[in-house]
């Protein structure tokens, strides 16, 4: 696989991880389940695991770029993993089910797909050329992930600020703190 | 105030985007280490919440 063809692949990682975040944002907004603190948790890592695809598109493709977003999806599913167990004892778990598993037990899986997906990623040694080149900014294969995380992680800063403010989020949040 | 976490991750994005790779990365590892201290203050949170 060469750089180019990493480096779309990335991209479309990218937007799937997107794809992921406005899927959380549907059970917000649509189902008004507000994302407890680990879940909001959970949101930070995929913006985490997207940065390393982010910054292979935008410097071109490096190890150390896959590394951050290993060590994004490591932590991801660390914390999805542990609102598992908090549940494990629980018949009813947080939040309504997606096709028979919460919410949380999806994101370790993605989080676990992701570490596997680097892996295989990282076993291409031809996308690492002396030359690596960034996809060009007004490239769509650039500003579409690129723009869609961004706006996402605005999204989630100003949501997340809405539903704590300045305080330390509720565990089991209910409402939006800075909203009527 | 976890908005926080987001919005230093959306600033690092944009770092990203005006070319300034090594600033975009040392927000990003000082992001990940602030997340890192907020999943230890959460990491014994129990959620009842029934449907």
């Amino acid at each position: 696989m060469n750089a180019s063809g990493a480096q779309k692949l990335n991209a479309l990682c990218a937007l799937i991880l997107g794809g992921v975040l406005i899927g959380a944002y549907t059970f917000q907004l649509a189902l008004r389940e507000l994302p407890c603190p680990l879940c909001l948790l959970q949101r930070w890592a995929f913006l985490g695991v997207a940065f390393g695809a982010i910054l292979n598109l935008r410097f071109g493709i490096r190890p150390s770029h896959y590394g951050f977003s290993l060590i994004s999806a490591l932590f991801g599913a660390a914390i999805s993993g542990r609102q598992i167990l908090l549940h494990i004892t629980d018949p009813v778990g947080f939040g309504t089910p997606l096709w028979g598993m919460h919410i949380y037990s999806w994101a370790f899986v993605a989080f676990v797909s992701a570490v596997f997906l680097i892996g295989v990623m990282l076993l291409a040694d031809g996308q690492f050329g002396e030359n690596g080149k960034a996809v060009p900014r007004k490239s769509i294969w650039f500003w579409l992930p690129f723009g869609l995380l961004a706006l996402l992680a605005l999204a989630n800063t100003i949501s997340t600020f809405l539903e704590c403010a300045w305080m330390t989020c509720p565990d089991n949040p209910t409402r939006y703190f800075l909203l009527p | 105030m976890m908005s926080l976490l987001f919005l230093l991750i959306f600033v690092a994005y944009l770092f990203i985007h005006f070319g300034k790779r090594n600033a975009a990365i040392g927000l990003f590892i000082f992001t990940l280490l602030l997340t890192a201290y907020w999943f230890r203050h959460h990491i014994t949170d129990k959620l009842n919440f029934y449907f």
